[in-house]
C-alpha cells in the first residue's frame, strides 16, 4: 500500500466519520425530542438525519470508488455520490428552514413560504439528473451554485438571528446555547464554501482526495458536535456556561 | 378516445389557420389586460383592509397574470417566427415560464386557503412551499436560452398540474362545506363566488394538461387550449374577486344586506 492509497483510505473513513456523528447527534435530538415533543426539535432532527443520509451516500460512493466497482461504463460513482448528496442535503436545507422560521419569524408566512420554496427549489433542479452520465455537473453547474448560494444565504440568516437572539437574552445558560448555534450555522456555511470550492477544482477533475475536500469534511464534524452543545446542552456543559 | 381524437383534430385545424390565430391572440391580450385590472383592484383592496387572505390572494392573482402575459408574448413570438422550429421553441419556453408562474401562484393560493379556511398551519405551508418549490426547480431546467424544442418532460407537467388541480380542488370542497355551514348571505354568495374560482382554476390546469397532451401526441403546441386556459382563468379571476370583494352592484343584484337569513 502506497502513501497515495493510505490518504485515500484515511479520506474515506473521514467521511464515514462525519455520518457517524451526524447519526448520533440527530439520535440523541430525537431522543429529546420524544421526551419534549417540541416543533422546533422536530425539525432540526430531520435537518440532521438528511445531512447524516447525504453524508452516507456520500461515503458509500467514495468507497465504490476507491475500490473501483463499475456500474456503468466509465466510473460515475463519485456523480452518483454527489448528486445524491446534493438532494439529502437540499432536504436538510428545508428543514432547517422550517426550523429557524419556527423558532424566530413565527407570524411572517411570506418569509416562510418564500424561504421555504427557494430551499426546495434545486430538489427540482437536481432530480431530473440522477442518470448515469458524467456529463452531469458540467452541464449544472449553475444548479449546484445556487444550491450553494441558497445554503449560505439560509445558515447566513440563521447565524444572524442567533446572534441578535444572543444579545437580547440575559440568562447566561440560554446565551451559551445561542452560541453554540450560532458556531453551527458557521461552521455550516464554511462547509459551504469548501464544498463549492472542492466542486470547482476538484470534483471537475475527478480528483476529490484533496485538502479542500478534507477540510469541508472536518467543517461538518465541528458543525455537528456544536449542533450537540447548542441543542442537546449536556450537564457538563450547564456547569461550565453557569 | 374518438372524442378525443376529433378534439385534437379541430385543435389542429384551428392552430394552422392565420385569421383564427389573430382573433386568439387578441383575446388573449384582452384577458390578459382584464386579469390586470382584477388584480390590481384586488391589491388595492389589500392596501385598504391590510388582511392576509387578500394579500395572498392578489399574490397569486398577480403571478396568474404575470403568466397569462407570458404565453400572450410566447403565442405573439411565435406566429411571427422565422421558422417553424423557432416558432415551437417560443411556444414552448412561454409554456415553461407559465408553468413557472403558476407553480408560485399556487403557493400563495395555498396560503389564502390556509388563511381563509384552516388556522394558517405552518407545517402544512411547508410542505406546500417545499412541492412547489420542488415543481419551480424543474420548470428552470426546462426553461431553455436556445431554440431546443423536446425538452418538456411529461413528468414535469404531470407533477405540477396534479399538485396544481389538488390544491384548487382542496379550495373548491371548503368552500362547499363553508358555504353551506353559514347562514350569513352575504358570506354564502362570497364563498360560492370563491367556490367557483377553484372550480375553473382546476378546469383551467385540466385544459392545460390537454394542451401538453397535444403536444406529445402532434409535437407543437396549438393555440386553443392557451386561449381556452387563458379564458379559464379569467372567469376564475372575476369569480375570485367577486369572491371577496363582493362590489356594491353585486350585493345589490342578488338583494344581499347584511342581515342575517334562515
Amino acid at each position: 500500500m502506497n502513501w497515495s492509497d493510505m490518504l485515500h483510505i484515511v479520506f474515506i473513513l473521514l467521511v464515514y466519520l462525519t455520518s457517524l456523528v451526524f447519526f448520533i447527534v440527530s439520535s440523541l435530538l430525537v431522543k429529546k425530542y420524544l421526551a419534549r415533543r417540541n416543533l422546533t426539535l422536530k425539525y432540526l432532527t430531520r435537518s440532521l438525519y438528511m445531512i447524516f443520509l447525504a453524508q452516507v451516500s456520500m461515503s458509500v460512493g467514495l468507497t465504490l470508488d476507491y475500490l473501483n466497482l463499475k456500474i456503468t461504463q466509465g466510473n460515475l460513482n463519485i456523480f452518483i455520490a454527489l448528486f445524491t448528496w446534493l438532494i439529502f442535503m437540499t432536504l436538510a436545507n428545508v428543514f432547517i428552514v422550517m426550523f429557524i422560521t419556527t423558532i424566530f419569524i413565527d407570524e411572517n408566512n411570506q418569509v416562510i413560504i418564500t424561504l421555504t420554496a427557494l430551499n426546495a427549489l434545486p430538489l427540482g433542479l437536481f432530480l431530473p439528473y440522477i442518470s448515469f452520465s458524467n456529463v452531469l455537473y458540467t452541464q449544472h453547474k449553475y444548479s449546484v451554485l445556487y444550491f450553494v448560494i441558497i445554503s449560505l444565504l439560509t445558515y447566513f440568516l440563521y447565524f444572524i438571528k442567533c446572534l441578535s437572539a444572543m444579545r437580547t437574552t440575559k440568562n447566561k445558560q440560554v446565551e451559551a446555547g445561542f452560541k453554540f448555534m450560532m458556531l453551527y450555522a458557521l461552521f455550516m456555511i464554511m462547509g459551504f464554501i469548501t464544498f463549492a470550492f472542492s466542486l470547482r477544482f476538484e470534483f471537475l477533475n475527478n480528483a476529490i482526495y484533496s485538502p479542500v475536500f478534507f477540510f469541508n469534511q472536518v467543517f461538518m464534524i465541528l458543525a455537528a458536535i456544536f449542533a450537540y452543545l447548542g441543542f442537546i446542552y449536556p450537564e457538563w456543559v450547564k456547569r461550565i456556561t453557569a | 378516445m374518438v372524442i378525443l381524437s376529433c378534439l385534437l383534430e379541430v385543435i389542429k385545424i384551428i392552430s394552422q389557420n392565420t385569421f383564427l390565430q389573430i382573433i386568439l391572440l387578441s383575446i388573449e391580450g384582452i384577458i390578459a389586460l382584464v386579469m390586470s385590472y382584477l388584480s390590481l383592484k384586488l391589491f388595492i383592496a389589500f392596501r385598504q383592509r391590510q388582511k392576509k387572505p387578500i394579500f395572498f390572494l392578489s399574490e397569486g392573482m398577480i403571478f396568474l397574470t404575470i403568466g397569462i402575459w407570458i404565453s400572450f408574448i410566447g403565442l405573439f413570438l411565435s406566429y411571427h417566427a422565422e421558422s417553424s422550429a423557432k416558432g415551437t421553441y417560443y411556444a414552448i419556453t412561454s409554456y415553461a415560464l407559465l408553468y413557472f408562474t403558476l407553480a408560485v401562484s399556487n403557493i400563495y393560493i395555498y396560503a389564502f386557503i390556509e388563511h381563509t379556511f384552516f388556522n394558517a398551519n405552518h407545517e402544512r405551508l411547508f410542505y406546500i412551499a417545499s412541492i412547489e418549490g420542488v415543481a419551480l426547480g424543474l420548470m428552470i431546467t426546462r426553461i431553455r436560452l436556445l431554440p431546443d424544442v423536446d425538452k418538456l418532460n411529461p413528468f414535469v407537467i404531470v407533477y405540477h398540474v396534479s399538485i396544481a388541480f389538488g390544491i384548487y380542488l382542496l379550495l373548491t370542497i371548503v368552500s362547499w362545506n363553508e358555504q353551506k355551514r353559514t347562514n350569513i348571505r352575504k358570506a354564502k354568495y362570497g364563498l360560492r363566488f370563491i367556490m367557483l374560482f377553484a372550480l375553473f382554476q382546476a378546469l383551467a390546469y385540466i385544459v392545460l394538461f390537454i394542451g401538453m397532451f397535444n403536444y406529445y401526441k402532434f409535437g407543437f403546441i396549438p393555440a386553443f387550449p392557451i386561449i381556452l386556459f387563458a379564458i379559464l382563468e379569467l372567469l376564475a379571476s372575476i369569480f375570485g374577486y367577486f369572491g371577496y370583494i363582493l362590489p356594491s352592484w353585486i350585493q345589490n343584484f342578488l338583494n344581499i344586506t347584511t342581515q342575517e337569513v334562515k
